[in-house]
């Protein structure tokens, strides 16, 4: 453990003052509008704050750290489309003008008005597997990168006896539970009042570390020899790519030579048996390979090679590719739009012209969210080259928190722990609102034959924030991840981004959109990504059937976008599907 | 045309670090602002709705 006592008063002065701020707002709240959309009276400053917390957690800096370790600032390319997509979002008002002016709690609950109770039932579920499998993650990552940072081994715990048994307790854990439950507390008590005013103060606390830590890394790696160090980087990875591809169709002629004379299982042990001499071989020479630099990951059971793609072209054949950063764009137009927790900063504002103000206020926020971690990850990559390699049980995932922990003097670690505290608590009380939300407006709701009282309706609500929690415990803390963090983001969000980002275009701006058109589009949208999951958790890691995600994500949008025209024009041929409503969408009460 | 992108990244990074900072002091002085604001309007609407005072 590295922290110094400056350090520990820095957190535990953070945690306190956002608590109690947190819990202080429960006076406020009197009905489920006060606690689902802060009685709709957020103001665009705010708003802005709160957007902007909300969307970056430790996941995120996680993320988009890996994203810079392997692909330097080009890996930053997602951000800079989610930017370019919420200003034009926030000049035209494109979606989030009728979506506000609606005043629903929920996007669902939009649906209902244009294509009946079914289909916002059947969104409200897509919706909460998608939100809900994105969010299972980031409990673990959160606490990986903590417990990286403070140098804590990840898989450190105690073991302690209850009614004669042997119960292991580990401290990732632990820090984890402990943390989800103080921001269980306030998300509970307060609603989306206590959020707003966390996320401000999570704001400031989050910003400061990334201007700091930023400027940290800066000072250690001068941006000409960061620049001139990335460059030199992925012409070296380039070389020894090609040697190591000509050496694997020598081991791959080799095998087939012995499957002619030996048959296909002597040729098999000989591949299994090349691939572990290889991983073992990668083992041994890891200080010489960084000299070149190539880091060797030995956090997976196989130690693999790490090497830097094109680090400023993201449509370079060796980098991301055309078609990933298509699939990025679709991705970030289609989340400033749908993104049930961003969206909620819409639906919460005052009105539209408010709304349309908070992403103007954000979107260069969102090229930042990408490029500063992102650059911290590159510094981490540029770092362990010149210094014998990545530490022992490190990945491209834990590279930058290894680094980070190297470079960072006594209370600038405080101040980046405290940072990442309040990102990873401000997302997760944001998230569990939002989801909750969503599964008490559209889920139960619809259900019940008579309307609950203000009272049990709020009951409701807490206790499904409650439930929320005990879920993230139990599913974030056993999942492993396999692969790049972002990938599996952005294919789980893409279960519900896909079909209802084609949902909402068509109940806003399509009058031939119907039923039979929205269930085959959430039906058809969810299928790409749950095709994706499924295949590549039985093919395994390194088969040559995994579906990229590039393919699952645009696949995503081409088949809800096919579902909805398709399903609209059948249902309509048939003389079904629901008929477009005699009642605009907008609503003219107060 | 590598240079062009190395440009265009260059500006993205240093230009994220002084937005982040500007952003820092002036949202923090106007969110202050706006959340005595919001508080001073669901407070007095709660006085309303309870007769307190």
């Amino acid at each position: 453990m590295f922290l110094s006592p400056i350090d520990w008063m820095i957190i535990a002065g953070y945690l306190v003052v956002c608590t109690v701020a947190g819990i202080r707002m429960r006076r406020y709240v009197t009905n489920v509008d006060d606690f689902a959309v802060a009685a709709r009276e957020v103001e665009s400053s705010l708003g802005v704050t709160s957007l902007a917390a909300t969307e970056v957690g430790i996941v995120t800096i996680v993320y988009t750290a890996q994203m810079g370790f392997t692909n330097g600032p080009a890996g930053a390319t997602p951000g800079v489309l989610t930017a370019v997509a919420m200003l034009l979002v926030g000049l035209t008002g494109f979606v989030i003008v009728p979506l506000r002016e609606a005043r629903v709690m929920t996007i669902p609950e939009l649906f209902e008005k244009r294509f009946g109770t079914r289909v916002r039932w059947l969104a409200g579920l897509v919706v909460i597997l998608g939100g809900l499998l994105n969010m299972g993650v980031f409990l673990r990552a959160g606490g990986d990168f903590l417990l990286h940072v403070t140098g804590v081994s990840a898989l450190a715990g105690f073991e302690v006896a209850v009614l004669g048994h042997t119960i292991s307790l580990g401290y990732l854990e632990l820090m984890m539970t402990g943390l989800l439950a103080i921001v269980l507390v306030y998300t509970v008590l307060g609603g989306m009042l206590s959020v707003l005013i966390t996320d401000f103060l999570q704001f400031i606390v989050m910003g400061a570390g990334i201007v700091i830590v930023s400027l940290m890394v800066l000072w250690y790696i001068p941006w000409p020899e960061f620049i001139s160090g990335l460059s030199t980087a992925h012409e070296a990875g380039q070389r020894y790519a090609e040697a190591a591809k000509l050496e694997t169709q020598q081991v791959e002629a080799a095998a087939r030579t012995i499957e002619q004379t030996e048959g296909k299982q002597a040729a098999a042990a000989f591949l299994a048996a090349a691939a572990q001499k290889q991983g073992e071989d990668l083992k041994a020479a890891a200080g010489e390979l960084a000299k070149q630099s190539v880091l060797v990951d030995t956090k997976s059971d196989t130690a693999r090679p790490l090497t830097m793609a094109h680090p400023f072209n993201p449509f370079a054949s060796e980098g991301l590719g055309f078609g990933w950063v298509l699939w990025q764009a679709m991705t970030a137009i289609a989340v400033v739009t749908t993104w049930q927790t961003t969206i909620a900063r819409v639906l919460a504002a005052r009105d539209a012209k408010t709304a349309k103000k908070i992403y103007r206020g954000t979107w260069f926020y969102f090229v930042g969210r990408f490029c500063l971690p992102g650059l911290w990850g590159a510094g981490a990559f540029l770092y362990f080259s010149a210094n014998g390699g990545l530490p022992a049980g490190a990945a491209s995932d834990t590279a930058m928190a290894e680094f980070l922990r190297v470079i960072l003097p006594t209370g600038l670690i405080g101040i980046l722990l405290a940072a990442m505290l309040a990102a990873e608590m401000s997302t997760d009380s944001g998230y569990l609102l939002t989801w909750s939300t969503v599964i008490y407006n559209d889920l139960i709701t619809p259900c019940l034959r008579r309307p609950l009282s203000d009272r049990a309706r709020l009951v409701t609500i807490r206790l499904v924030v409650v439930a929320i929690g005990l879920f993230l415990i139990f599913w974030g803390l056993w999942y492993e991840m396999s692969g790049s963090v972002w990938e599996y983001l952005a294919v789980t969000g893409n279960i519900y981004l896909a079909s209802l980002f084609a949902l909402l275009v068509g109940a806003l701006y399509w009058r031939g959109a119907n039923s039979w058109g929205a269930t085959s589009a959430i039906v058809l949208g969810a299928c790409g990504p749950l095709t994706f999951l499924v295949i590549n958790a039985v093919v395994g890691k390194d088969s040559p059937y995994r579906i990229p995600g590039e393919v699952a994500g645009l696949a995503a949008f081409g088949l809800a976008f096919a579902g909805l025209i398709g399903g609209s024009l059948l249902g309509r041929a048939v003389g079904k599907g629901a008929p477009t409503p005699a009642q605009p969408i907008k609503e003219t009460g107060p | 045309m590598n240079s062009l992108y190395v440009w265009f990244w260059s500006a993205m990074i240093l230009g994220s670090i002084a937005w982040y900072a500007i952003l820092l002091f002036y949202l923090g002085v106007k969110g202050t602002i706006e959340i005595q604001r919001m508080k001073t309007k669901l407070g007095k609407r709660r006085a309303d709705e309870t007769g307190a005072p």
